[in-house]
């Protein structure tokens, strides 16, 4: 077998997959890479097209941007490398050819081989690690593919991800054609002629997140895969600056969206009993809870819109954790000020999702040992 | 699920959706659902009573639609162009109870409301293959189209309301006489000096019964006396028709529920004659070829023996009395004075006038710049330019010194007239009797002659923007080759930990 030549791959996986992942425009991502290739890219592999390397750079300072004052990026180093090329393996067992006649298993192979390559991805070392992971994959739930269908008056034809040829299209009334395209985003692909199981799918799409803290919590709201709490996001929001990082990514997306996947995510830890990752949880729904009333003050009062139970539940635990951190610090603010954002937050204190999660903080009391005295 | 859209979002998720200049959520199409005929009427009727359907037409389809679970709705689809348009529909659509979407082939979204004033997007398409898909805040449903609703046969089927107050409108009308009646009523118009014309319609027998065609005459009359009103109202096999737009009429004493003026689906050539009671409206495809009613007055002819022509012996010409035109000094008072002449060495003081003219003066202000001058002109009075020998307006354009009269004191047409001047020429006769034109082109907008040109430097806002705009990420696919993963390798196995040599 000839020596897999991982400098072309490289070249390719930046040109048709990475650039577009962060700049946007057509994405052409090739044949799967495996995790033997991945991982052996290596740190700052230059590339030979300067001018888009650098457009792809001021494309991630500009996505970073949006959540701290970073002027420049390094060069990608070799577990981002593994990461992107994981991420256009995923994308890739979902190709509708992957499948094949002699090959039913290609795309449950392809993602056990994808799977091999995260194993070997280390979590982020620092906040600085997980901005720049964030700033290549953020848009990933953005990827989509257009499929179109031309029918004519004798019989039709679907072209998944290409353009219909011309001649199918030509002379349209005579031949009565009817064009019609529909957007298949990244999470529907495996419905849309893939030969991979749509879990399946979604268990990999989890791995990528993992690798990416703050990617999956900058996307917390989305439809699928739900957020939930895992070792990365947490550890990510237990350190100061990558709360502070987390709170503006979620600050960036709907908070109705939000309120209810954290709070949905936070529940499941607590009915667990897992009560140490949930307190690192509920530092940082206090943090956003405190950040929205701050907001609140300038705000006109308007009534309060009905929102589902994990939101509810959400801006509860918020609020009790806010109003505990101003009890224990709250002379930082001026008086008038403080009343004012205990104000803000008592409506959420007194919800029926307010009383659940006084009654979960019962049992977590009871379950805890008692502090021994030195 | 909808998702609000926040300024200056650019992505959207629905194909097709786009946003507009203000940063509305747009697509090709507007659609508006309403539950039953009678609100597609009322839709129609309070629409057309402040707008006009002639924009809407060409790209108006309604169709039943129907439901998964069985339901009949109404939409009713259009080109969308703008959010205005859009906007203008669905105050009409909110107040018949009616909800407006906007999408381009098969989804449509909720279009924008107070709660979001740029629009919704859909949070996921849903995957079907019905003929449309419609994502409300309330509610996410597909449709399935079930016939086409042709606007005319539904305005047609419409009964028109009875309204007392259309019988004393003034107005032309159209008379609809049975055969029997035609003559007796085209006679009684004529010997009552009533202007109008005449036709003579046929109609398709009304049963098997009748021998030949119906034909009943059709009379247009411009301005039906007062008088005429109430017999023309009661007589039996007249019908009068007040005409609501070009080519369709109603019965007098009745009202169609939408404003006929606004739709524009009759054709103006032919003729629909909208009856009360319930009874079928009469049709002409064509109007037929229609006669003055004064043709039909009785002919008499004089006796043969009187003269029949009169024949003149000779004629002449009438001698010459014609004087030279002269301009004199009057006592009159000052009116139209709307012209000025600027002699060319005035021209430096208009200059350093211009800055503190008003802007209105300026505006509607034209000036044409000659050999001997400036000649200035301002149909709302040039006094605000006090410059120049000012000229008053006698005619158009035909222009006069203010505080003189011209002898002998002719019309103004004829004085025009008498100069020979093509229409396009402009005539200042000046105070020593010159006359003087200048062509009606010369003359431009004082404010698009007043300024300089210039030099401008391009600003690059819509380069900013246009790198700061993110572009989707369209996954394209290529092929995989026969063996897709062939370069895709597994890890080499670890090796295994090292052990201790066997005991022995």
């Amino acid at each position: 077998m000839a020596k897999p030549d991982v400098g072309a791959t490289a070249e390719r996986l930046f040109r048709g997959f990475v650039a577009p992942l962060v700049i946007g425009g057509a994405m052409s991502p090739g044949r799967p890479i495996g995790p033997r290739i991945a991982l052996a890219i290596g740190d700052d592999r230059p590339t030979t097209d300067i001018d888009l390397a650098a457009h792809v750079q001021l494309a991630r300072v500009r996505i970073a941007r949006k959540l701290t004052p970073v002027d420049r990026f390094e060069g990608l180093r070799a577990a981002e490398w593994a990461l992107v090329a994981a991420l256009h393996d995923v994308v890739q067992t979902a190709h509708p050819d992957l499948k094949g006649v002699f090959r039913s298993k290609a795309p449950l192979k392809l993602v056990n081989l994808v799977d091999q390559t995260l194993d070997q991805i280390p979590p982020p070392a620092s906040i600085g690690d997980a901005l720049s992971r964030h700033t290549l994959v953020s848009r990933m739930f953005e990827i989509s593919r257009t499929d179109t269908v031309v029918s004519w008056w004798l019989g039709s034809s679907e072209f998944r991800g290409a353009q219909p040829p011309e001649r199918l299209t030509k002379w349209p009334k005579v031949r009565r054609v009817d064009v019609a395209s529909s957007a298949r985003p990244l999470m529907s692909l495996p419905e849309h002629g893939a030969g991979i199981d749509p879990d399946r799918f979604e268990l990999a799409i989890r791995g990528v997140l993992a690798k990416s803290p703050l990617t999956d919590l900058a996307t917390a709201g989305r439809d699928a895969p739900r957020f939930a709490w895992t070792a990365e996001t947490l550890a990510l929001a237990a350190t100061r600056a990558g709360r502070t990082l987390a709170v503006r990514a979620l600050a960036a997306q709907p908070d109705e969206r939000v309120d209810e996947a954290l709070g949905r995510a936070t529940k499941e830890l607590m009915t667990q009993g897992r009560w140490k990752p949930a307190a690192m949880a509920l530092d940082l729904l206090g943090e956003r809870a405190m950040s929205w009333a701050e907001g609140a003050l300038g705000a006109a009062e308007t009534s309060a819109p009905t929102i589902q139970a994990g939101a509810a539940f959400a801006r509860a635990a918020g609020s009790f954790v806010a109003r505990r951190w101003i009890a224990m610090h709250g002379d930082c603010f001026p008086a008038d000020e403080r009343f004012a954002i205990l104000r803000a937050l008592e409506p959420a204190s007194t919800t029926a999702a307010a009383k659940e999660l006084e009654e979960l903080l019962k049992i977590a009391t009871a379950t805890l040992p008692a502090p021994t005295a030195r | 699920m909808l998702e609000r859209i926040a300024l200056h979002q650019t992505r959207l998720r629905t194909p097709g959706l786009g946003l507009d200049a203000k940063g509305v959520a747009l697509g090709a199409k507007g659609l508006v659902l309403l539950p039953s005929i009678d609100r597609l009427v009322a839709w129609l009727s309070v629409y057309t009573r402040e707008h006009s359907l002639e924009d809407l037409m060409p790209s108006l389809e309604i169709r039943l639609v129907r439901s998964k679970l069985g339901t009949r709705e109404i939409t009713l689809a259009f080109a969308a162009e703008s959010s205005d348009r859009m906007d203008r529909v669905t105050e009409t659509a909110r107040l018949v109870g009616g909800m407006t979407f906007t999408g381009t082939s098969r989804h449509f979204v909720q279009y924008r409301d107070a709660g979001a004033p740029f629009g919704y997007d859909a949070g996921s398409l849903l995957a079907t293959d019905a003929a449309l898909a419609l994502y409300h805040d309330k509610f996410t449903q597909v449709y399935e189209s079930d016939k086409d609703l042709d606007l005319r046969a539904l305005l047609l089927r419409l009964m028109p309301h009875v309204d007392p107050s259309t019988m004393d409108e003034s107005g032309p009308r159209f008379l609809v006489a049975e055969q029997g009646l035609g003559p007796a009523l085209i006679h009684y118009f004529v010997r009552s000096r009533v202007e109008g014309e005449v036709s003579v319609g046929e109609w398709p027998p009304a049963g098997a019964f009748d021998e030949g065609p119906v034909r009943r005459y059709v009379l247009r009359v411009p301005e039906l006396p007062a008088r005429m009103r109430l017999l023309m109202r009661t007589t039996p096999g007249i019908t009068t028709f007040l005409p609501v737009g070009p080519g369709v009429a109603v019965e007098i004493g009745y009202r169609h529920p939408v404003a006929l003026r606004a739709c524009p689906i009759f054709d103006p050539n032919g003729l629909v004659l909208l009856r009360g009671r319930g009874d079928e409206p009469w049709s002409l495809d064509r109007l037929p070829q229609m006669g003055d009613l004064r043709a039909f007055a009785r002919v008499e002819l004089r006796p043969d023996e009187q003269q029949t022509l009169s024949v003149a012996t000779g004629t002449t010409r009438p001698e010459s009395v014609r004087v030279p035109l002269r301009v004199l000094p009057s006592t009159s008072p000052w009116r139209n004075v709307t012209a000025t002449w600027i002699p060319t060495a005035q021209l430096p003081l208009l200059r350093r006038m211009a800055y503190a003219l008003p802007h209105q003066t300026i505006a509607r202000t034209t000036i044409a710049m000659t050999t001997r001058g400036a000649f200035l002109r301002s149909p709302g009075g040039i006094e605000a330019v006090p410059l120049g020998t000012f000229f008053i307006e006698i005619h158009p354009q035909l222009y006069i010194p203010a505080g003189y009269d011209v002898t002998p004191a002719v019309a103004p047409e004829v004085l025009h007239r008498a100069l020979g001047a093509p229409a396009e020429q402009v005539l200042f006769i000046t105070p020593d009797a010159h006359a003087l034109s200048v062509d009606d082109a010369a003359f431009v907008p004082l404010e698009t002659a007043l300024l300089e040109a210039q030099p401008w430097e391009p600003l690059v806002s819509d380069a900013i923007q246009l790198a700061l705009a993110e572009v989707p990420v369209d996954l394209k696919l290529t092929g995989l080759g026969t063996f897709p993963l062939s370069g895709a390798e597994p890890l080499p196995p670890a090796p295994a930990p090292a052990a201790l040599p066997p005991k022995g």
